[in-house]
């Protein structure tokens, strides 16, 4: 992508996510039994899927750079876990922050919330794992495989609500959504807005990698 | 606190924490850039 380009991700996040917030607190009508603090729900629930999809991407790129080995699929990698990591981060704060009034506890060792922070931990791991390994070929093949294995905890994340017994509400379900239609769309245009913002990160987090990795590769030319 | 507390501090939370991230990136690209930008002069002197 040329600096001469629309950087059209931003200029649509800078729409989209304002406006976002605007429905959350002058459209969306205020919850009857949580009262606003069902107003945090939005974000959640959106920063989650993005979150989800992030290591979708990071586990997809592990597959391919462990089939052809290529620099840039190490590089979607990276982004999708770091990226994830970050938004799997304001998910378990957000959701502590609503559970504090609703449930009367900042934390519960519920499936929902266990797992999520099994996959915090999981991706945080890959993480560091990434800071410590020297080669770059040794990094990224781990990195890769770890990446694939951590994704199993996604759908477990996702249907531990449904398959154990939890107190964490589960709004969409396979009949049904449990809310009202001024609340659905405000959900769709926060969904929205926080995926296109999240394609700018993880697209702006994938330059910074290449960068990074052509540095290192200029640093060795001149060493040896 | 009261619930509107619990809702500002969520709200300061993911904004505070995305515009932390993203103005780490773009800081950490820009020194990048600096250094791969230095290290090109410098490998285009030693050429010549």
């Amino acid at each position: 992508m040329t600096s001469r380009r629309v950087p059209l991700l931003p200029l649509l996040s800078a729409v989209l996510l304002p406006a976002a917030v605007a429905m959350v607190f002058f459209y969306a009508p205020t919850e009857r039994t949580m009262g606003v603090v069902q107003k945090i729900f939005y974000f959640h629930l959106s920063l989650a899927a993005v979150a989800f999809l992030s290591f979708f991407v990071a586990c997809v790129a592990g597959v391919l750079y462990l089939v052809r080995g290529k620099r840039r699929w190490d590089a979607w990698g990276a982004a999708g876990v770091e990226v994830g990591v970050v938004f799997t981060t304001l998910v378990l704060i957000t959701g502590s922050l609503w559970g504090r009034p609703i449930w009367n506890t900042w934390w519960t060792w519920d499936p929902r919330l266990t797992t999520s922070l099994i996959l915090w931990f999981i991706y945080t791991a890959c993480l560091i794992l990434r800071s410590a390994v020297e080669s770059e070929t040794r990094r990224a093949t781990y990195a890769a495989v770890m990446a694939v294995a951590g994704f199993v905890d996604v759908p477990i994340v996702f249907l531990s609500a449904r398959l154990f017994r939890s107190i964490h509400p589960t709004v969409i379900r396979s009949d049904s959504v449990g809310l009202e239609p001024s609340m659905i769309a405000t959900l769709v245009v926060c969904m929205a807005a926080m995926l296109v913002f999240w394609a700018g990160l993880v697209r702006l987090r994938y330059g910074l990698h290449l960068q990074e990795a052509e540095l290192g590769d200029l640093t060795r030319r001149l060493g040896g | 606190m009261t619930k509107q507390t619990f809702v500002v501090l969520a709200y300061m939370a993911i904004w505070g924490g995305l515009a932390l991230y993203v103005a780490g990136l773009a800081r950490r690209q820009a020194r990048v850039a600096r250094q791969i930008e230095a290290l090109r002069e410098r490998l285009g002197r030693g050429e010549e």
